[in-house]
């Protein structure tokens, strides 16, 4: 599992690639939350080269999403592959984390509430 | 499409379920099962085996969990079977949908998604051993199945 951050769209966006199944999502959990819910800034997560994600993937997103809610910032999530997309919407996720088709997308639901 | 196997049998130890996840998915690239069908087996062997290997053995030791895996013409069936304490899947309350973040709990959504993801699950303990039998659908309802 890689992970990497850049800013797109004038916004902080980390970027993972790999399975989030249990070795991937214990191989960045310490990196990724370092990158999310300890900055306290709204963040885009690209998954389009995340090929697959189990619970605890998505307990990882979403521990960290609920973090950065309680401080006032948002997570979006951006460009999930398909199978990825239909897990995450059968677990309900899509009903908790913004998930859009582009990183622009995401921008224009962090930047306001980037001030 | 042929009837085709794949059987499997891994020691209770997370790191294992990599090489089950990797052995569904090269059966299900030789069996022509579609990507998304191969992702959902992929999801449910992930989900079922890390719950038996964190919940099913408070006693610790080692043990043998198995799976079985039929591919058919419309749809795949997938065995798992452990020695672990009784665990019915099909008992476990459906968690409840939260509003909003502040309400999510962080975790418990495995069997949720075991459940949702598979068309048909039953489950029986007998002689000392859950045993869960999964099938998936390798095709979409058809209008005229739904009537």
């Amino acid at each position: 599992m890689d992970i990497r951050t850049e800013t797109v769209e004038g916004c902080q966006c980390v970027f993972l690639k790999g399975r989030l199944d249990i070795a991937g999502t214990q191989s960045v959990d310490l990196k990724f939350t370092t990158l999310t819910s300890t900055r306290r800034q709204p963040v885009m997560v690209d998954l389009s080269e995340v090929d697959f994600i189990s619970s605890i993937g998505m307990r990882l997103l979403v521990a960290n999403a609920k973090t950065l809610h309680a401080t006032g910032a948002k997570m979006v999530l951006v460009r999930p592959q398909q199978v990825v997309l239909e897990v995450l919407c059968t677990a309900g996720i899509d009903q908790l984390i913004p998930i859009t088709a582009s990183a622009s997308d995401a921008a224009a639901i962090l930047k306001p509430a980037s001030g | 499409m042929v009837a085709q196997g794949l059987q499997l049998a891994i020691k209770n130890d997370l790191a294992e379920i990599a090489g089950v996840t990797e052995a569904i998915h090269a059966f299900s690239a030789q069996s022509g099962i579609p990507n998304g069908v191969d992702n959902a087996l992929q999801l449910v062997a992930d989900e079922l085996l890390s719950n038996i290997i964190r919940y099913g053995y408070p006693a610790g030791g080692a043990h043998t969990i198995t799976i079985n895996l039929e591919a058919k013409v419309d749809e795949v069936w997938v065995l798992v079977r452990d020695d672990g304490i009784p665990f019915n899947l099909l008992e476990q309350p459906v968690p409840k949908v939260p509003a909003s973040l502040d309400e999510a709990e962080v975790g418990g959504l495995g069997i949720h998604l075991v459940r949702n993801t598979m068309d048909e699950i039953t489950y029986r303990y007998e002689d000392g051993w859950n045993t869960v039998l999964l099938k998936k659908r390798l095709k979409p309802c058809q209008p005229a199945e739904l009537k």
